[in-house]
């Protein structure tokens, strides 16, 4: 039954943020896997194969922009839609997380949880037509 | 009735007619005997020396005339027997002595003289004798006075307004409308690398190599080929520029076209400022904002999160009674969340405060110990529960000028910090005392210690231990820079020894009430 559900990775330091994201996604009926640095990510995007992938950018260690350029590297993630997650809303971010392989850049305030939910829609969905 | 023509005619013959011709030379000839009896006159002389001179004049009464008229120039160096004796006997010329009246309007006077050879008119034998000629100069030696005096001024104002140029802040050069350099002020040589000799005589687009963020600006897209294209002035653009060895820099630039009486341009005046300071100013203020805003969103993206859920009624009824414990939980979380973001904005005004120089100090005298031990005895409780050992050893008094809660405000920051980073069962010890008309506080800790090359920035904006804002993950970065900032307006200062695994200690000194009772 599980493997009928939506699997969705959250990448995400900032614990409460994490906590809202997935009773969200979790409420919507989405396998939610979470992960609060950007090395450990990339180790469940690899071996748990989310059908999506919310990313942040400001985490310790490794930011978003690295874990990208990482998963477009890896033929198992180079598909897979990423969504950035982020508080930055200047243009040179936006451009830099597109053009590294993201598929849709989201400023965080400005979506409601359920705004940020339905975009797995959008982009699982379309896959399976 | 003797005509016009036949009166010339009546003349063209004889002395009459070499009489009117002597007498309208400009110049006053006289021709002496080797007596000094004047042998001839023009009427010239007379207009020259201003008083009355008779015909039968000699040498001695004209030069005494001189004399009386004239006083002679510093080249003069004879008097006039020894000229008129030296054309006589040693049959010198002389060409070129002058001599300056005494009365004004002051004349001068270009004395000529030679020997002359004639036969004498009253013995008919052939005579020896002077000829003089004076030339009244005046006017001319007043043009070349005048002359000279513009040419001075001009001199004068010319390297004026040289040393302007060469002193003025802003570089400073002009190109013809071929775009060759004309001209090319010392602050263009520092900032271009170029040297004058270098520059002048030399293509504009091989002394300033420009780019934007787009690329290099060819010559077509410069803002000078616009001046002299369109002949309007730019009056500023910014762009990179590259020096004669590659270093890059920004520059604000202004181009003026100068326009001939036919409306052409003839030249264009640049002139040059080296803005990287005041970019680095601008990009520290954007990251600033930037961060920031970041900062702010994130409890805000919280807090408005879950009032987004709770009140669309996706987590349930509000009032279930079977959802109580989990509503009031989250509830909770946005209460924390919002006094975050207040503890955040009190930090961003704080640093505002300091920036400005307006953050307002309620001095008092306080001892400082006292301080120390009430910010201890408040943080005890959070020591604990990291098994922490915290305790202070205060010698000496400590009465100073301070406002005491910003000071508590430090200690809270820093003991704060040494929580942070100091595991479970490590101690943090406060240590103080008096030197040097200081009363100095030290936060020891015995925490995981920060790595020697981080130490100089730490007291900057968002400067954290990691050295990069992007990776960092707890707190603003700005704790440090409000604490440096409250220390300094004290009159003191505050430093940080540490090293990876060595602990942390920070330290500060506030100057001591003087003492005076």
């Amino acid at each position: 039954m599980a493997e009928d559900r939506i699997k969705v990775l959250l990448i995400e330091d900032e614990k409460e943020l994490l906590e809202l994201y997935k009773l969200k996604l979790s409420l919507d009926d989405y396998d939610v896997y979470t992960a609060q640095t950007g090395q450990e990510g990339l180790k469940r995007a690899w071996t748990d194969q989310p059908d999506l992938i919310f990313l942040d950018i400001k985490m310790p260690e490794m930011d978003g922009f690295e874990v990208l350029k990482q998963l477009r590297e890896n033929h198992k993630t180079k598909d897979v839609p990423v969504i950035i997650l982020s508080n930055f809303d200047e243009q040179e971010m936006i451009e830099k997380g597109l053009s590294l392989g993201a598929n849709e850049y989201l400023v965080k305030s400005t979506f409601t949880p359920d705004e940020v939910s339905k975009k797995v829609d959008d982009w699982v969905g379309e896959e399976e037509d | 009735m003797p005509t016009k023509t036949s009166t010339i005619e009546a003349k063209t013959e004889g002395l009459e007619l070499l009489q009117e011709i002597f007498d309208s030379i400009p110049n006053g000839i006289i021709l002496y005997d080797s007596k000094g009896e004047v042998v001839l006159l023009n009427k010239s002389v007379k207009l020259i020396f201003t008083k009355n001179l008779k015909p039968s004049i000699n040498r001695k009464q004209v030069f005494a005339n001189l004399k009386d008229f004239f006083k002679y120039e510093v080249e003069f160096k004879y008097n006039a027997d020894d000229v008129f004796n030296k054309v006589i006997k040693d049959k010198q010329e002389f060409s070129n002595l002058f001599i300056i009246s005494k009365e004004k309007p002051e004349k001068v006077v270009r004395v000529s003289a030679k020997p002359f050879g004639f036969n004498n008119p009253k013995t008919g034998n052939a005579a020896s004798g002077a000829l003089f000629h004076f030339e009244d100069v005046t006017h001319f030696i007043n043009q070349q006075k005048k002359l000279q005096e513009k040419f001075l001024r001009t001199t004068q104002e010319k390297e004026r307004w040289q040393a302007i140029f060469d002193n003025v802040e802003e570089g400073i050069f002009t190109t013809g409308k071929d775009l060759i350099i004309q001209r090319f002020n010392e602050r263009c040589e520092q900032l271009s690398g170029f040297s004058k000799a270098e520059a002048i005589g030399q293509r504009y687009e091989y002394i300033f190599k420009c780019h934007n963020k787009h690329g290099p600006l060819t010559l077509e897209l410069s803002p000078i080929n616009k001046v002299i294209l369109t002949k309007e002035a730019v009056p500023y653009d910014e762009h990179l520029q590259s020096t004669k060895d590659g270093r890059e820099y920004w520059v604000g630039a202004s181009y003026t076209p100068v326009l001939d009486k036919e409306g052409n341009v003839e030249e264009c005046v640049v002139v040059i400022r080296d803005i990287s300071r005041l970019k680095e100013i601008d990009q520290a203020k954007s990251e600033f904002v930037s961060i920031a805003s970041h900062e702010l969103r994130t409890p805000l993206t919280i807090i408005n999160g879950y009032l987004d859920l709770l009140l669309t009624g996706q987590l349930g009824e509000l009032g279930d009674p079977t959802k109580k414990e989990f509503h009031k939980n989250l509830i909770n979380k946005i209460y924390k969340e919002s006094k975050r973001l207040k503890s955040l904005v009190e930090e961003l005004l704080n640093v505002s405060l300091i920036e400005e120089g307006k953050m307002r100090l309620r001095f008092q005298k306080v001892k400082v110990n006292q301080l120390v031990e009430e910010v201890v005895t408040e943080m005890n409780y959070l020591a604990n529960a990291k098994n922490i050992n915290l305790r202070s050893e205060l010698r000496d008094d400590s009465l100073v000028m301070a406002d005491p809660q910003k000071i508590k405000q430090v200690l809270t920051n820093l003991i704060d910090n040494s929580l942070k980073f100091t595991g479970n069962g490590g101690t943090i010890e406060i240590k103080g005392h008096k030197e040097d008309n200081h009363y100095f506080v030290e936060v020891i800790d015995s925490g995981v210690g920060i790595p020697k090359r981080l130490i100089p920035n730490l007291f900057e904006k968002f400067q954290q231990v990691s050295g990069s804002y992007l990776k960092e993950n707890k707190g603003t970065g700005l704790g440090l820079f409000i604490v440096k900032g409250i220390v300094e307006l004290h009159g003191g200062k505050i430093w940080i020894d540490s090293d990876l695994g060595q602990g942390t200690t920070v330290a500060f000194k506030l100057p001591l009430l003087a003492n005076r009772e």
